[in-house]
């Protein structure tokens, strides 16, 4: 009810029901900022699928505090919605963590919020470098796009492939993606004959794939944002047929997530991926964590690397919290976090004392079906990789 | 030569998607003059029931098609008996919200029931893979949806000049008096031609699930291509409407294919050159008109006679003279912080919405020019007040003065072009509006891209205030700044020039006859709205420390256009008032759902639009006349 009385009491202009205190001591809170509505309302809602599960299993206390989640719609992930909630939740609210954080604007205009606030920001998505260097609260536990495109281009180079053309989406990440991999590969030995950057509203990616496979190379690099864009990237090369022409197809995992994977169809069989997490990966905490996702939410909706990232997030919390004794101040919380090790379904994870980004594997992967749903089965593994952005 | 005729195939096929998802929508809005933003809801449900049908129940996908087609067209006919035809004589921006509304709606009930995922498609096998003729390889999905094309324009025609029905519509929507008294049944007339154009939604959503991937936004993505196909065209001509998706496919693909650097820019020059050549669309020559233009009898001309309609018009001449409630209004904002502490961001983001709103209000409510791209200029100052501090100036008022001014010159730039029918300055503001986005999204090292601009460092204000975590400097700030622009706008709208800008929005013909100079004076109200536009960019800038590249988006010029007319067209305040009741539900629906509440937002529009026509002026305006109406 006081969630809901408390915009009220706004329109009124009544009562300090707004700027009640939390009552300390008892309970712990947690905002997850993050879109649970509109475009990227899949990856939201996965990692509040992820985060809820964690918690249905490991109960609702930490060091005997009650454990309370805020989840707050960013609005498509608008910066200044983003902020304002993120100061909403540090002042109002007065939350212990700060978390969700899906798109990079929406981590970018409020990690200023947490150095302020001093309270820990745990980034559960974003993944542009250079979020956590903005303040010393922050921290992340996804991957960055040069932390997985950076081995993709050393092995690349290695396994056969000379001639690479690449296609990635005309955006700031789009153009780091590019710049990473191509310096890897041709560091390693690779050509890069050519590249066509696609407008980010096309609806058709025809013409594009086309010129990829008019200029004959031996694979094609790609990186479009996941969701829409990734499948209709994927149709095209299906139409095109480029695995008769014998190109192959070379991407960062967020193209043929699992959240996707499915709607591209069997056309996305035999690409090869790297990535960070695959529901795949064959590991006693993976197959605990995909067999409690299903048991959980049934087979509607399919584990990805949001559900993880949300999953990993709050053991993170809950292995530092009870470290501390519930004692989850800003400066102790980050103190902790440095050097903090854990086996994830992802595999074995660190937090690094200084950047605090993950330090973890990267996977090699190949699309195959295995029953009604495809899979990315690893097949290589770059062990402990960093972000090369640092 | 193999590439150029297969760039041709390519933009040819692409046209041909175009036309499909789009000729649903010329129906309504050509033929019924309904502004049915809702559209794409129709579509994206025509998709979700083929996948389904083809899914679920194992239906051919050849057998989907008409089923599609028949149930869309049955929900269409529903809906056009339950709510849609109280609204024909509507002001157009109440169906423009209505049809928002349904939209929300729409996503809400997707969602519901398919969840937030893309759906996998799996169509039949023999329409897989590609063909090679002639040296060109050729899709054969692509050759399937071309000879739809060939087939549904042929069965329109047919179906529109050479039937009785099709007579009975041009009866009936030339003159519906002289229709009925004929014996035409208009009413059942025009539910048969709204759900001809659901119908047809329906099916161009179901042929586009294998190249458009399938999910809750469907309903919102495609809206600008079929606004962009069916302006261009000219709505309700079917043959222009196929011509302008053929010539935007084209020239889309070979510019995508021959030129890609500048690819993403191809698509809105051609949208806007053609409107500023055509600006009633290509074929002006509707079929059920003859010879008039049914794009201009939509706009009237220059003279934006129906959009004006829910600008309540005071006969009165205007007073300047602040009023109780008035000075109350300002006094309760000032208190706010006292009372609220917790709300200072969210009120200091409605002000500053309301301040954009109010930029608006000047251009579409005294002087009737419609915009859907004025968060160009918005974005202007944003992006002119976040580089100024990044250079190391963040003293606040000169990061406003940038703002204001950088979007004063593009204002003063671009009203050079906005001119023609409403619908086509609609459309060329929104050109303005997707190119600057598109541009700020290539500069990165400038603005940032896609990823914003941080790093932000904004001085204290005067010296003395600094910026703090609670949010009471932002608050002052902004609200010293949009009462001092609020002031600017009262004494303007008051003054001769503002009494000039009426006459203009009244009779632009009458005008010049007194010696007014209409353009210049349509030139200087458009660059004063741009930097008023471009300060409440500055403000979100300076408010917010970084500037995301959601400043210049459609949604944010769709949004604020939604807000105005929530708040009522005309009165300085429609703006401020909108943007406060959106954005305080949306907080409370959030909050209470954060997945969900499009649908209750939805809801709340379609309840507006049937219970409080002219927004929440036209409420207040009856709670004022209310009690004398009754007395006299």
């Amino acid at each position: 009810m006081m969630k809901l009385s408390n915009p009220i009491a706004l329109l009124l202009g009544a009562a300090l029901l707004g700027s009640a205190p939390a009552m300390a001591g008892d309970t712990i809170k947690i905002g997850f900022i993050g879109p649970y509505s509109g475009i990227y309302a899949d990856l939201g809602g996965k990692m509040q699928e992820g985060v809820k599960l964690y918690v249905k299993l490991h109960g609702d206390r930490i060091a005997g505090k009650k454990i309370e989640l805020l989840f707050r719609d960013d609005n498509n992930g608008s910066p200044e919605v983003a902020k304002r909630l993120t100061q909403e939740l540090a002042t109002r609210d007065n939350v212990d963590i700060l978390s969700g954080y899906v798109s990079t604007p929406s981590a970018m205009a409020s990690v200023s919020i947490a150095t302020k606030a001093k309270k820990p920001m745990l980034i559960v998505q974003a993944a542009t470098s250079g979020i956590t260097e903005k303040s010393p609260y922050a921290a992340r536990l996804s991957y960055t796009l040069g932390q997985v495109a950076a081995p993709l281009g050393s092995w690349a180079a290695k396994n056969g492939i000379k001639r690479v053309f690449t296609l990635v989406s005309d955006f700031g990440p789009g153009y780091s993606a590019q710049a990473v991999f191509t310096r890897t590969f041709t560091q390693a030995g690779g050509q890069i004959i050519g590249g066509v950057k696609v407008p980010l509203g096309s609806l058709e990616f025809g013409p594009f794939v086309q010129r990829a496979r008019d200029a004959k190379p031996d694979a094609i690099f790609a990186f479009v944002p996941a969701g829409q864009t990734a499948i209709a990237l994927m149709k095209s090369v299906a139409e095109r047929e480029l695995a008769k022409a014998g190109i192959r197809l070379i991407t960062t995992g967020d193209v043929v997530s699992e959240g996707g994977l499915d709607a591209i169809g069997n056309s996305a069989v035999g690409v090869i991926s790297a990535f960070h997490y695959s529901t795949a990966h064959d590991s006693p905490a993976n197959n605990a964590f995909i067999k409690a996702f299903t048991d959980a939410y049934g087979t509607k909706s399919r584990p990805d690397f949001m559900a993880m990232q949300g999953y990993d997030t709050m053991a993170t919390i809950y292995t530092i919290g009870n470290q501390l004794k519930g004692d989850l101040s800003g400066d102790k919380f980050m103190a902790a976090l440095k050097n903090f090790k854990m086996t994830s379904p992802r595999g074995p994870i660190e937090i690094d004392a200084d950047t605090r980004e993950v330090v973890q594997n990267v996977y090699i992967r190949k699309v195959e079906r295995r029953g009604d749903h495809l899979y990315n089965v690893e097949f290589a593994t770059i062990e402990a990789a960093r972000d090369p952005g640092k | 030569m193999t590439n150029f005729a297969g760039v041709l195939f390519d933009g040819i096929a692409y046209g041909s998607l175009l036309f499909l998802i789009s000729i649903g929508l010329s129906v309504t809005l050509g033929l019924m003059n309904f502004i049915n933003l809702a559209h794409g809801a129709f579509a994206m449900f025509g998709g979700y029931l083929c996948v389904t049908l083809m899914s679920r129940l194992g239906v051919p996908f050849l057998v989907t098609l008409p089923l599609t087609f028949m149930a869309l067209a049955l929900a269409g006919w529903s809906i056009e008996r339950t709510l849609v035809h109280r609204l024909y004589r509507a002001s157009p921006l109440d169906q423009v919200l209505f049809s928002i509304g349904l939209t929300f709606i729409s996503v809400a009930v997707v969602t519901y029931i398919w969840g937030t995922g893309q759906l996998p498609v799996n169509l039949p096998s023999y329409l897989g893979g590609q063909w090679k003729i002639a040296g060109v390889n050729v899709s054969v999905y692509r050759l399937f949806l071309i000879a739809l094309v060939a087939i549904i324009t042929l069965t329109l025609v047919l179906l529109l000049v050479r039937t009785r029905y099709g007579a009975m519509i041009r009866a009936a929507v030339d003159n519906a008096q002289a229709a009925g008294g004929l014996g035409i049944n208009v009413a059942a007339v025009f539910s048969a031609t709204f759900a001809l154009g659901t119908g047809l939604a329906g099916l161009g959503g179901a042929l586009s699930v294998d190249i458009l991937s399938l999910n809750p936004n469907y309903a919102l993505n495609y809206t600008i291509y079929f606004l962009f196909v069916v302006t261009v065209g000219g709505a309700g001509s079917i043959a222009g409407t196929l011509i302008a998706a053929m010539l935007l496919g084209v020239v889309t693909i070979a510019g995508n294919y021959y030129v890609p650097e500048i690819g993403g820019f191809v698509t809105y020059v051609l949208m806007i050159v053609l409107l500023l050549v055509f600006p009633g669309g290509l074929n002006r020559r509707s079929i059920l008109h003859g010879d008039t233009p049914q794009a201009a009898s939509f706009g009237g001309g220059p003279v934006p006679a129906r959009f004006r309609a829910t600008a309540s018009t005071d006969p009165r001449l205007p007073d300047a003279r602040w009023r109780p409630a008035e000075i109350a209004f300002w006094v309760v904002l000032a208190g706010i912080p006292f009372v609220t502490p917790g709300y200072n961001v969210l009120v200091t983001q409605i002000l500053i919405t309301g301040l954009f709103a109010l930029s608006l209000d000047l251009i579409m409510g005294y002087a009737g020019i419609v915009s859907l791209g004025h968060a160009a200029l918005f974005g202007c100052g944003a992006y002119a007040a976040g580089i100024l501090a990044r250079m190391g100036w963040g003293e606040p008022f000169s990061g406003l003065v940038a703002g204001g001014l950088i979007a004063g010159v593009v204002g003063y730039l671009s009203s050079f072009i906005i001119r023609g029918s409403d619908i086509a300055r609609l459309m060329v503001t929104l050109g303005i509006c997707l190119m600057l986005s598109e541009a700020a999204n290539r500069a990165v090292s400038i603005t940032g891209g896609a990823d914003g601009l941080g790093d932000i460092d904004i001085w204290r204000v005067l010296g003395l205030f600094a910026f703090d975590l609670r949010g009471f400097t932002a608050y002052y700030y902004a609200l010293a700044i949009v009462f001092a622009m609020f002031f600017l706008a009262r004494r303007l709208v008051a003054s001769p020039f503002g009494l000039g800008l009426r006459g203009i929005r009244e009779s632009h013909r009458r005008m010049p006859a007194i010696g007014a100079p209409v353009r210049r004076r349509l030139a200087t109200v458009y660059t004063i709205s741009a930097v008023v536009a471009g300060i409440a960019g500055a403000l979100l800038t300076e408010t917010t420390q970084f500037v995301g590249i959601d400043v210049v988006s459609f949604g944010r010029s769709s949004d604020i256009l939604m807000m105005l007319v929530v708040g009522g067209v005309g009165w300085l305040y429609g703006g401020i008032m909108g943007a406060a009741l959106f954005l305080v539900s949306r907080e409370i629906l959030a909050d209470m759902n954060p997945t969900y509440w499009q649908f209750w937002l939805g809801l709340l529009l379609i309840l507006l639009v049937f219970f409080a026509r002219g927004g929440l002026h036209g409420i207040l305006l009856a709670a004022y006349r209310g009690p004398r109406a009754r007395s006299a």
